[in-house]
């Protein structure tokens, strides 16, 4: 543990490790200061002059945020001065913003609008002619940038300088026509961090864009599948679906950033693709069937189970209960490495997001979960058996997946429990039977360090069971 | 009870009564003998209200056709009775920027409080004075931009309530 | 000529008057890289000590003591370190370094190689405006005859101290004249001051330590070492010593660069050193210290001491020593635009107060041309002057707020009859 410091800020008492960020130790003890360009992720620019604080025996008053705590020292930013100064500060920043709040995806989680309620509420004294920036640039990666909205934090500079380290955006000119420019468009794998780090309305996500104001959408705080890495992620979401995926801060695993693979997870969710209820394939078409039919056409007859690495532990669990005592095969299907091994700052290549958690819970079963034992079982499918295959939820690897098709279509009762999408090869299953994505289940996972990440349903859709003992449930009908 | 009224001790009974019922007595002389009856012969005749009326909803046009509003959500959100569904997408022209695809107001559900006309900051809702609203099925009361911005009633006859020039919400851009 | 401290031409311009001094071989028959030689025998810390005994003050405008910034540098003789000179000399009406480096840069290639023995730097860049090329020219040439007399490169004079110089020329903005905005264009960065702290002396070009000084303070450096601190201070007051160059520019009948001891009266320089004011007019306002200090009326021009406490204690920075006479035919109104539109033309962009607030403060003053003056604007002006004061990372606020806030200070009634004559057409 780093020494802790003891410090005062508006006459509270606060405690930080010694020689850490002034503004990020006010932060820490819940105390607001107002601030753009500060990122806790990024390095300190200092340019935004919005966290300017007193302390007690220096004359001029300083940036907290390039500042580092030390024992005693007292810091007010509540005193008319400092407050007059932020006022004005904030007035700077809006002088030449186009105030197109109306059409701004921004609009209800930005920094300008948030501030000027907080510290602003002055009469503009602006009727000249503002500067104009080029606006809705398209800079690639689903990324818009408008120069005009920009206050020229450099947040997003820094990000593509120290993060990504592949410079794609600066700043060209000077004065108040500097403008954020790309040399090219965007080519990292983490731009979608832009979005999220502007704190106005200047880098948009062209994926979100106009699909929902932000105000209409609740925050779902849960993990992300899309690989093994298990980032904090929230999602946006309301009655009409998930529209976003945003980073959630989290120290030991993902820090402030996801990639942009990541942000397309929820989208199978409330896809027109997945189904609602248990359907019947007849003639290629998905007909709804009661489930208790699907139930008589099984009974008695001996199952063989491909799961999928992507339940949470405690639906292993639950199903390895189940089958317990049964004359069961089950076999794991592991979804191929996509992409590099690790791309060195969050990616991984596989995309198997409970891995670990499907392995421990085949192993304290008995089961196999080699891929050997998968052909294996596969080749010995025979028409009398009856297979259920739980989908993967995103499946980056179409063919791969066609392939373990191709082998289960000798069987002669074909089930597919899937939680995404339906895929046009999934005609070859005789039933498919909805079961709860990740955004609609509350569990665990197990990430590549073996840590357990929390999964949180928020979501209703169709007619999905949401009980974890749902797999369990077809091993003995 | 009434012995104790203020009227009839100051007046007596006759007098009193007489000040009482003294214009609905007169109210009622003249509906019997003069023309300007309060009762319409509706449909045949109709009622002018004013400008004010918080009728059914208009949307305000520009001079190129299109809607004005730029599908900020704000009267929808706003909305007590959450009966104004909007689709945005990206329009085609860059300063436009944001326009609705879909504009569909729930008549049903509609209390018609005129706020979403106070929310809108381009001026591109409005109630008017149209009172009459009939229909059969449910379907008939959801209207959709068409209905609500390009109907026949509107404007006798030419079917668009106002064009107002977009510059003037330009202007704001300075 | 005799060598003695009490010269007509005091220090810096002690040799100009020799023809042909820009070449080494005359500069040193007249006494030149003498001083250097001796120095070598020194104890650097003992030239240092000289230099803060003298008290020496930072010619480039912030008058901060020369030796008290040399005492902040870290000691290690071995680390890699800096000794950048500021000849970026880009404040409106400032052309004192110009001339300097002009008639005779070898003085402040021996300023510097000195400075640079007292602080152990390895290495030394002189910044110079880009606009100055034919100067750039001349110091190269200057730096090639050292290094062919063998002052400058490995072993200087049998010392074993190696120091090499070079020349840098800047693109062309007043902003690389901040010492840590040279330090970002140096680095082959847009010019943007850096936060401070850390100060340049801790982690400056390439995040070693790094000294930056003027041109002139640099250039005072041989002197002080030659006659010593105290014949060093028999000029001026006791908290600035010294001679001072000043460039005198405007409405005077000898404008041009002079160096006299500090706290001489402006009255004395302007009709003894410049002969009086042009055509006899009446003298209006005086700007001391290039454009961004603030602007003294005729009354307090006449009455001012050139010295840094005389002029900053009647509100406005001897900065830089530019001096710009403005007599009664000239329009304070215009003055300000200008100024005004520098600012903003100069602002780096970085922070938000100065960005924003140069760009307006020109809006709000052209605001006649549009039309839409009152004369309140003046306050408007005022208050956006005031709260870009302190807020930013450099001083370019300040100094386009500092003029602005002046100069309604004196002129007010100028000002808001100039707002409100509408120019629109």
């Amino acid at each position: 543990m780093a020494e802790k410091v003891k410090l005062k800020w508006n006459g509270l008492d606060i405690e930080a490790e010694k020689g850490s960020n002034l503004l990020q130790a006010a932060l820490d003890n819940g105390i607001e200061v107002a601030h753009y360009c500060y990122h806790a992720g990024l390095s300190i620019a200092g340019v935004c002059r919005m966290c300017m604080v007193e302390q007690d025996g220096v004359p001029r008053s300083f940036p907290a945020c390039n500042a580092t705590c030390t024992d005693g020292m007292s810091i007010h930013n509540d005193t008319p001065k400092i407050k007059a100064a932020v006022e004005s500060t904030l007035q700077f920043h809006l002088l030449n913003h186009p105030l197109d709040c109306p059409v701004c995806d921004q609009a209800g989680e930005c920094g300008l609008q948030d501030y000027y309620m907080k510290y602003g509420q002055y009469d503009s004294q602006m009727i000249d002619k503002k500067v104009h920036k080029p606006k809705v640039q398209d800079i690639g990666k689903n990324v818009m940038l408008d120069a005009e909205r920009c206050i020229l934090c450099t947040r997003c500079t820094r990000f593509t300088q120290e993060v990504t380290n592949t410079n794609e955006l600066g700043i060209l000119n000077r004065g108040d026509h500097a403008e954020i420019t790309v040399n090219e468009n965007l080519k990292n794998d983490y731009a979608q961090n832009l979005v999220d780090i502007c704190p106005v309305g200047a880098l948009t996500s062209k994926d979100f864009r106009f699909r929902q104001r932000v105000w209409f959408l609740d925050e779902l705080q849960t993990t992300c599948i899309g690989c093994e890495t298990g980032c904090s992620v929230k999602v946006s979401e309301n009655k009409n679906g998930a529209f976003r995926v945003k980073p959630l801060y989290d120290h030991d695993v993902n820090g402030h950033w996801m990639c942009d693979d990541g942000r397309s997870i929820y989208k199978h969710v409330s896809s027109p693709t997945r189904l609602q209820s248990a359907s019947e394939c007849i003639n290629g078409l998905f007909v709804p069937v009661d489930e208790t039919i699907v139930q008589n056409t099984v009974k008695g007859k001996k199952p063989k189970y491909i799961l999928s690495a992507g339940l949470t532990v405690e639906e292993y669990a639950a199903f390895f209960n189940a089958v317990k005592g049964a004359k069961v095969d089950v076999a794991l299907y592991t979804l191929p490495v996509h992409g590099p091994e690790f791309d060195g700052i969050l990616r991984r290549g596989d995309k198997n997001c409970n891995l670990r958690g499907a392995k421990a819970a085949f192993e304290k079963a008995g089961f196999d979960h080699s891929k050997a034992y998968l052909d294996k079982l596969l080749n010995g499918i025979t028409s009398q058996d009856v297979v259920y295959v739980v989908v993967p939820e995103i499946i980056y690897n179409e063919d791969h997946f066609n392939t373990l098709i191709s082998k289960v279509e000798k069987a002669g009762t074909r089930i597919a429990l899937t939680p995404g999408e339906t895929l046009a090869s999934m005609r070859a299953f005789n039933y498919l039977l909805p079961v709860p994505s990740f955004l609609e289940k509350n569990g665990e996972i197990l990430n590549y360090q073996g840590s357990a990440r929390k999964l949180r349903a928020g979501l209703n859709y169709g007619e999905t069971s949401k009980d974890v003992s749902y797999y369990g449930k077809w091993v003995n009908v | 009870m009434i012995l104790k009224t203020d009227l009839y001790r100051a007046h007596g009974f006759l007098r009193g009564l007489y000040l009482g019922l003294k214009i609905t007595m007169m109210t009622m002389l003249r509906n019997l003998f003069k023309h300007d009856r309060m009762t319409l012969n509706y449909p045949e005749e109709k009622y002018f209200y004013s400008d004010r009326f918080k009728g059914k909803h208009v949307l305000t046009v520009k001079e190129d056709g299109t809607l004005r509003c730029t599908s900020c959500m704000l009267c929808s959100t706003y909305c007590p009775a959450q009966c104004i569904h909007i689709v945005a997408a990206d329009d085609s022209d860059k300063e436009v920027e944001k326009a609705p695809v879909s504009f569909e107001i729930e008549m049903l559900r509609c209390v018609f409080c005129g706020f979403c006309e106070e929310a809108c900051p381009v001026d591109a809702i409005r109630l008017t004075g149209e009172y009459e609203m009939s229909g059969h099925a449910e379907q008939e009361w959801v209207a959709d931009h068409y209905e609500l911005a390009f109907r026949k009633s509107l404007n006798n006859g030419k079917g668009i309530v106002s064009t107002v020039e977009d510059k003037d919400r330009l202007k704001l851009r300075l | 000529m005799k060598e003695t401290a009490n010269n007509k031409d005091y220090a810096l311009l002690s040799y100009h008057h020799i023809p042909g001094v820009h070449n080494l071989e005359i500069f040193e028959r007249a006494g030149g890289y003498q001083t250097m030689k001796e120095c070598f025998k020194k104890d650097p810390e003992a030239i240092k000590e000289e230099v803060k005994q003298s008290g020496l003050r930072g010619r480039g405008g912030a008058g901060f003591a020369t030796g008290v910034k040399w005492g902040f540098f870290t000691k290690d003789r071995k680390a890699q370190k800096y000794l950048l000179c500021n000849a970026d000399e880009s404040e409106p009406g400032t052309f004192k370094d110009r001339f300097l480096v002009e008639k005779n840069p070898h003085i402040l290639i021996e300023g510097m190689i000195i400075s640079a023995w007292a602080l152990a730097t390895q290495k030394g860049y002189i910044y110079i405006r880009g606009e100055f090329y034919q100067q750039a020219m001349i110091l190269e040439k200057a730096i090639a005859e050292a290094y062919a007399k063998g002052y400058l490169g490995k072993n200087i004079q049998g010392s074993g101290f190696d120091f090499d110089l070079y020349v840098h020329r800047g693109a062309g903005a007043y902003i690389c004249g901040e010492e840590t905005g040279m330090i970002s264009s140096l680095e082959g960065k847009p010019g943007k001051p850096k936060l401070k702290p850390p100060f340049p002396a801790i982690k400056g070009y390439r995040g070693l330590p790094t000294m930056v000084n003027n041109v002139e303070s640099l250039a005072a450096v041989p002197w002080i070492m030659k006659f010593g601190a105290a014949a060093y201070k028999q000029w001026g007051t006791e908290k600035s010593p010294g001679t001072k160059l000043f460039s005198i520019s405007g409405d005077v009948n000898r404008p041009g660069v002079i160096e006299v001891p500090l706290s001489t009266t402006l009255k004395d320089i302007i009709e003894i050193h410049c002969g009086g004011m042009r055509n006899g007019n009446k003298l209006k306002a005086v700007i001391p210290g290039g454009s961004s200090a603030p602007i003294f009326n005729a009354e307090d021009s006449y009455a001012v001491k050139m010295d840094y406490e005389d002029v900053a204690a009647r509100g406005s920075m001897l900065g830089s020593g530019a001096i710009i006479v403005l007599d009664e035919t000239r329009n304070m109104g215009d003055v300000l635009k200008w100024t005004l539109e520098f600012y903003h033309h100069e602002s780096c962009g970085q922070c938000t107060p100065c960005r924003e607030g140069t760009g307006w403060m020109e809006k709000l003053f052209k605001r006649r041309e549009r039309g839409t003056a009152k004369k309140s604007d003046i306050d408007i002006l005022d208050r956006t002057a005031s709260s870009m004061r302190g807020q930013t990372i450099c001083a370019l606020a300040d100094a386009a707020a500092m003029p602005t806030q002046g100069m309604i200070k004196v002129f007010r009634e100028e000002l808001e009859q100039y707002v409100t004559t509408s120019t629109r057409k």
